[in-house]
């Protein structure tokens, strides 16, 4: 009869933010184990609290499944002696198996002939097989960060209590130095002491009557209800914030959602900031009316439920009067200085030891951004100037050096000490945005400023960061300087820009030059390269094709793309197919040609039809000629119509057929050899105008030539 | 539900309570080290018990100096100088956070009608070479208490693991008495706060911020670092650290005076840090040579 298994690891509180990614991992490493384990089982799932991993598995079989493994032994030449006598080798692969050697078979393999032994292995119980797999569970669960409380154990806090029971029998295992029983426990404050539980039947059950709601989906649920139900009792509605609900829910065992008051006059602050206090140490949700005005209420979530609501709502307001109160404190001394003054003081706060300060980087900034202006949009020059040159202002003020919550809202506190001291709205626009996406997720900036000025941030993070060695390696990225070439690649497709990063980079190079701050090792075109490759690939452009189109010209995403997508377009075609297997065939040539034989056609003497002496080299010659001229025509587009440019290009193939059927190109005279790989020299040029051809691999089913 | 506790009647009825606890629970009750520190982690009752592997358990009152943080009395949660209530426990039993949980319940928090939250909270001090991983306990929205369990002390593993549990004392009793400002907290039956310390906080934020002479404090921190190394190299382990914790005192107070850059900071932190480790290691190299007596002890009571 199949049986349910329960597996609770019981821990003082976890970090909020371990608990979802420990239940994935504490899933499908039951799935995996019970599956390697021959153990069939329903259904398996994960639900946790801060103080509690559990694991629910639902008709797990009684015992493995019976299985006969087939075991390959020594070669039977030396498996037996002279006299046909099982020798050592035998004996010995036998009894490993455990077989007696008169049961041993044979196998017939392209190596010659082998021992075979089949072992029948009928399958263990659970229950004697669990222990062990527990075991192997609790401990592969990893975090980002662990301690040890005693032993060498370690995990994310200190283990307390292990329970595990299989339909109503503990599963005795020891972890962590402690034995496995029933014994579990409810809420910290609602239910003290220890409980016992039967099985998985009970658990959700059980809990919930001992104060502990068990699945993070209910309590989410529960907190974005509790949250919107309290805000409805003054009209108003939880500001969205699903980060927040998820992080809420794995703060608490039970929640309950106090209704809060703030002093109105807090409301003269800007909205992020009285948000920020409220949401980023607090947890509290803000309010907001249906009109999208903020409230001046909160609702906190609290980890239980019954009485004491008057005190702990007094408590949580307190805490928050003083938050609101350090940011009206910072708020007021910053507008009183002025956004404007701040600059100067960048002078003082380092930004890198070997790239100076943040001062530095403003002056860079300024320029970068009047340079793309000018590339792009040069109505906004001047707001984007301004702009970069107050963007950075907000990190000398108090709001940000506090290294208070309200550290986060750099850019947004720089653009509302920017309104306050009446600068344009485009530019206080500008400052808000330059700061996003800050993640995949992120919006984008809204205005052409905030869009610029992002992306002159991004290049000088880059740039500088190569500059002073950060270069990125691996997974790890602790300058954030992937995340800024996946922006300005997302910025520059999304927003349809046209630039060519590659170039602005190099004239930013230029900048730090004339600086004084000298160049590192790392490249920028590999490093760009791959932002873009991974760009690609997020938009279904295979590996290969991506490669080809950014091996030319990688510095304008949208153009790359676009090459791309028109090679995807009659990639799988018979006509282009047959096109590429005479330019791979003319690609390998000139690969293996002594270089000092290549030389683009195209003198004068070469295009006199008495000079080529075969009809096929003429209008190779002729054709490709024409082809270049109508590439480099499409090429002055500004949005070149790659379609119709490869098919041009198809257009060659006949004559490239024939030129191979024709003439031999490594002919024994140098004149007519040279002349010859300089036709198909011409040909590369003109194909590697689109994309590197020859790293697309033949079609399956293909033969290379 | 356990019977519900009255709140002490004042800050030192309450403080009172905490070490009557800590008392019973077994704790070595010590009084302040006489030296200025930042918190109770670098009394040596702290720092340097948490080494080895010599059982330990103590608790104490610190006053601890935070020269950056003085408003001058005006702000009703910040001050130059407060007061921490520090107990550590060594090895950390495995019950800690309810035994911790107790003794809130002893001082007249009543626990069922309240939010308690441990909230994830990694514990550093970079002058110290230590670090641990706990949380800030949080009551009804307040930080009340810091939980640490240390995992390195003057850059050495530790092992067995220590507990420490540092109280925010103001803030708690702010809390039990129902008052927004630490200057209004009854202190005793008689006595409030600020006829107590508000003349203090005003002169020493006044000292801290503007009458220290900088130079002065620059000349003193090279010579107690050298009178540390001095110490520590002759083998005198506990005043070799007193000079340490002197330094670190004199770092704040340049800090407090913004007389120490952004860059300069890392390497005066560096220079402190590397004294703390020198003496760590004497510690520990000072109790084995003893063979480690309160071991012995603990072994006998057994």
């Amino acid at each position: 009869m199949p049986k349910s298994l329960l597996l609770e690891i019981g821990c003082e509180e976890l970090p909020a933010g371990f608990i979802a990614p420990a239940l994935r991992q504490l899933e499908s490493l039951a799935k995996e184990g019970l599956a390697g384990a021959r153990l069939r089982f329903a259904s398996a799932k994960a639900v946790g609290t801060p103080r509690r991993l559990a694991l629910l598995v639902e008709g797990l079989a009684e015992s493995q499944e019976p299985e006969t493994r087939e075991l390959t032994g020594p070669a039977v030449r030396v498996a037996f002696d002279a006299d046909g006598h099982p020798t050592n080798a035998a004996r010995g692969f036998a009894k490993g198996a455990g077989i007696e050697v008169e049961k041993l078979g044979r196998i017939t393999t392209p190596k010659g002939e082998y021992l075979l032994a089949r072992v029948h292995d009928a399958g263990k119980p659970a229950s004697q097989v669990l222990p062990g797999l527990m075991q192997a569970w609790i401990s592969g669960i990893t975090f980002p960060k662990t301690m040890h409380w005693e032993g060498g154990a370690r995990f994310a806090r200190p283990v307390r209590w292990l329970l595990c029971v299989l339909e109503g029998e503990v599963v005795p295992f020891e972890s962590f130095g402690i034995a496995s029983g029933k014994r579990t426990r409810g809420h910290r404050t609602l239910s003290p002491d220890w409980i016992e539980i039967e099985g998985a039947r009970h658990y959700a059950e059980t809990l919930q009557e001992h104060g502990v709601l068990a699945d993070p989906a209910l309590r989410q649920d529960k907190v974005a209800a509790l949250a919107a139900k309290a805000a409805e009792a003054i009209q108003g509605i939880p500001v969205s914030d699903p980060g927040l609900v998820e992080e809420v829910a794995n703060l608490v065992e039970w929640p309950d959602a106090v209704l809060g008051h703030f002093d109105e006059r807090y409301l003269e602050l800007p909205a992020p900031i009285v948000v920020t206090a409220m949401r980023a140490h607090q947890r509290y949700f803000a309010i907001e009316a249906k009109t999208g005005k903020l409230l001046p209420h909160f609702v906190a979530i609290r980890n239980g439920r019954g009485e004491g609501v008057e005190s702990i709502r007094r408590g949580f307001e307190s805490v928050l009067r003083a938050r609101l109160e350090d940011a009206r404190f910072y708020w007021e001394n910053d507008r009183k200085a002025g956004l404007e003054n701040k600059v100067s003081e960048l002078k003082q706060i380092v930004w890198h030891e070997k790239l100076g300060s943040i001062y530095d980087r403003t002056q860079r900034l300024v320029q970068l951004a009047e340079e793309l202006a000018r590339q792009v949009a040069p109505k906004s020059r001047q707001a984007v100037s301004r702009a970069a040159y107050l963007s950075k202002a907000d990190l000398a003020s108090e709001m940000i050096r506090s290294g208070k919550e309200f550290a986060a809202l750099e850019g947004v506190a720089g653009a509302e000490y920017a309104a306050a001291q009446g600068e344009p709205a485009e530019v206080v626009r500008a400052i808000r945005e330059h700061i996003l996406p800050r993640s995949p997720s992120d919006p984008l900036p809204s205005s052409i400023e905030g869009t610029l000025l992002a992306l002159a941030d991004r290049l000088d993070v880059i740039v500088g960061g190569f500059r002073a060695g950060l270069a990125v390696s691996g997974s790890q990225d602790p300058y954030g300087l992937r995340r800024a070439g996946n922006g300005v690649v997302r910025i520059l497709l999304e927003k349809g820009l046209r630039l060519d990063v590659v170039a602005l980079a190099a004239w930013l190079s230029a900048v730090y030059d004339r600086a004084g701050i000298r160049a590192g090792g790392a490249d920028f075109t590999e490093f760009w390269t791959q932002r873009v490759a991974g760009a690609l690939e997020e938009r279904g452009i295979p590996y290969d094709t991506a490669a080809a189109v950014l091996a030319v010209r990688p510095g304008d995403p949208l153009d790359v793309l676009a090459r791309a997508k028109a090679i995807e377009a009659i990639r799988t075609t018979d006509d282009f197919e047959g096109l590429m297997i005479g330019y791979r065939r003319a690609a390998n040539i000139l690969r293996t040609a002594p270089a000092g034989e290549i030389a683009v056609s195209g003198q004068p003497l070469a295009e006199r039809a008495e000079a080529f002496s075969d009809k096929a080299e003429a209008d190779l010659h002729l054709e490709t000629k024409m082809a270049r001229q109508a590439v480099e025509t499409y090429l002055q587009s500004a949005e070149p119509d790659y379609g119709a440019l490869l098919r041009h290009l198809l257009g060659l193939k006949p004559s490239i057929d024939r030129f191979f059927e024709a003439v031999m190109v490594m002919d024994e005279d140098p004149t007519t050899r040279k002349r010859r790989l300089g036709i198909l020299e011409g040909v590369r040029q003109t194909f590697i105008r689109i994309a590197e051809f020859s790293a697309l691999p033949s079609a399956p089913g293909q033969k290379s030539v | 539900m356990k019977p519900k506790v009255e709140p002490p009647a004042s800050f030192q009825e309450m403080l009172l309570r905490l070490e009557r606890y800590w008392s019973d629970y077994g704790c070595v009750l010590l009084q302040p080290y006489s030296s200025e520190v930042g918190a109770g982690t670098f009394n040596p009752a702290t720092f340097f018990r948490v080494l080895g592997p010599e059982p330990w358990s103590a608790a104490y009152v610190e006053p601890s100096r935070r020269p950056k943080d003085g408003r001058y009395g005006q702000n009703p949660n910040r001050l130059q100088m407060f007061y921490q209530y520090q107990v550590v426990l060594k090895p950390a039993p495995a019950d800690v956070l309810e035994v911790y949980l107790e003794s809130l319940r002893h001082i007249g928090i009543d626990l069922e009608r309240h939010d308690v939250r441990f909230v994830e909270d990694d514990w550093e001090s970079p002058t110290l070479g230590a670090w641990g991983l706990g949380w800030e306990v949080w009551l009804d929205g307040q930080e009340i208490t810091q939980f640490t369990y240390f995992q390195q002390a003057g850059g050495f593993d530790l092992e067995p693991i220590t507990a420490e549990i540092t109280y925010g004392i103001e803030r708690i009793a702010c809390y039990l008495q129902g008052v927004d400002r630490i200057m209004d907290l009854r202190w005793s039956r008689d006595m409030r706060w600020d006829e107590l310390f508000l003349q203090s906080e005003i002169e020493w934020s006044t000292f801290n911020f503007e009458q220290s002479s900088p130079p002065l404090l620059f000349e003193q921190f090279e010579k107690m670092e050298k009178e540390a190394e001095r110490l520590l190299a002759a083998g005198l382990v506990l005043p070799g650290y007193d000079y340490v914790v002197k330094c670190s005192h004199l770092f704040n107070l340049l800090e407090a005076r913004g007389a120490i850059s952004v860059t300069e900071r890392v390497g005066f932190i560096g220079r402190v840090r590397k004294l703390a480790r020198r003496s760590a290691a004497a510690w520990l190299k000072q109790r084995e040579e003893l063979g480690h007596p309160l071991l012995r002890r603990g072994a006998v009571r057994a």
